[in-house]
């Protein structure tokens, strides 16, 4: 099947095969917004987080879905990953964030609880470092992460740590 | 003064900027100098001459004594210059550490007294680089160095590992995918590594895991010596064999558990 067959048939238009270019194009494009503006399961998650395992990490990883975000047209699916190296037993927490089945970027997140105010994802110390006052845990030492703006930020500040984007997992 | 140290100066400079030209990525010299990846060999002095002839010998800028009575990490008599590797060198003892409890090294436990030299170096050379004395906080003593190693890979059937990366830091799968651990660690992806090496990456490791960081990537403050070894660590699950708490906090506590006991059979 060709693609322009599979947007016709996903955007559910009947249009004949002898229809202009630019009648496909618009077609094309309903699709793609159709596909992206798609909230992801757990299910549906999981190949596209493992095609983006460059170090092999997926398998020892606990993932949860954190929600989604609406942004207009836009659904951004967030999901937590919790990963123990079984060599080290050190551990690594990471936020991944999917547009439809498009995979965005990482961001390591320290342990910190993370949740979906409007469009922005939001980060906070955990419940042990909230007990004990830990200065890292103020506001300050924290960055939302903005999802009305065009793309990803290339640094954001979470818990105190300096976290640069990751194009995987 | 100001025209021996021009050459140098001036290597760094063209190397930056060869660097520049190859990637477009533009640093100072001083920059480019921290990005230099940092090679540990014991057996070298801080001039890069051979100073010692067999076994673990002193490390950049470390002489190495078996003077029992001598103090570790002693400062230089002449402290006029604290650059690392250009002023008289400290000297430290190299007998073994104390035995960390709960883990025997006797017998057919005696590996896990095999790394005593490295760590004992390593805690000098990290004690001098910073000019940390007794007492200051981020100081570390070989007990801390040996409790440290003994929590990561001092158990039954981690022998190949305490022997090669005692403190884990160089792990695949730990390691990110920006250049942050070659940046502060000096640590290459799958680099082939030795307990001196380990040692002295995972010291500065933990330091940076200590920082907290402002808007703009600026280092503002520290956190305590507990919440570095957690961060370092990085576990969050819990389970009820650790007191139901997560994995790191447990793992901290008993890091510092073990040193202070180790430091009061010193004594």
């Amino acid at each position: 099947m060709k693609i322009s067959q599979c947007f016709v048939a996903l955007s559910g238009f009947a249009l004949p095969f002898s229809a202009g270019a630019a009648s496909y194009q618009a077609i094309e494009a309903a699709s793609l917004t159709k596909l992206e503006a798609h909230a992801m399961t757990l299910a549906e998650a999981k190949p596209v987080l493992a095609a983006h395992d460059s170090e092999g990490r997926f398998r020892y990883t606990l993932i949860k879905k954190v929600g989604d975000a609406h942004v207009k047209r836009r659904i951004y699916s967030i999901f937590d990953l919790n990963f123990i190296n079984p060599v080290s037993q050190h551990g690594m927490q990471l936020v991944a964030i999917l547009e439809g089945r498009r995979f965005l970027g990482a961001y390591q997140t320290s342990g910190s609880v993370i949740s979906i105010r409007g469009s922005r994802i939001h980060f906070a110390c955990d419940r042990y470092d909230r007990l004990h006052y830990y200065e890292f845990c103020e506001r300050k030492y924290f960055q939302d992460i903005d999802l009305t703006k065009s793309n990803l930020p290339m640094h954001r500040l979470i818990r105190g740590d300096f976290v640069e984007i990751w194009d995987s997992i | 003064m100001e025209a021996e140290s021009r050459p140098e100066q001036k290597s760094i400079n063209s190397l930056a900027f060869e660097h520049y030209l190859r990637t477009g990525q533009r640093f100072t010299a001083a920059e480019f100098g921290a990005r230099l990846e940092a090679k540990f060999n014991h057996n070298h002095d801080e001039l890069g001459r051979f100073s010692s002839g067999s076994g673990f010998g002193g490390g950049a800028g470390i002489a190495v004594t078996t003077n029992r009575s001598a103090n570790i990490g002693q400062k230089p008599q002449d402290t006029s210059n604290h650059n690392v590797g250009t002023s008289r060198r400290p000297a430290i003892t190299t007998g073994t550490i104390a035995e960390v409890p709960d883990y025997p090294q006797a017998d057919k436990n005696a590996w896990r007294s095999s790394n005593d030299q490295a760590f004992t170096v390593a805690a000098a050379f990290y004690n001098y680089k910073y000019h940390l004395e007794p007492g200051d906080s981020g100081y570390r003593t070989p007990e801390f160095m040996k409790a440290w190693a003994m929590v990561e890979s001092g158990g039954e059937g981690n022998k190949a590992a305490f022997l090669s990366d005692p403190f884990q830091v160089n792990v695949p799968g730990d390691y990110g995918k920006d250049d942050t651990k070659f940046r502060i660690a000096g640590l290459r992806k799958g680099q082939k590594m030795t307990p001196g090496v380990s040692a002295l990456a995972a010291l500065e490791w933990l330091r940076f895991k200590s920082f907290i960081h402002d808007h703009s990537g600026k280092i503002v403050r520290y956190k305590s010596e507990l919440v570095a070894l957690q961060d370092y660590h990085g576990r969050t699950d819990v389970s009820a064999d650790w007191g139901n708490v997560t994995h790191k906090v447990w793992y901290a506590a008993k890091v510092l558990r073990l040193t202070k006991l180790a430091e009061q059979s010193k004594k």
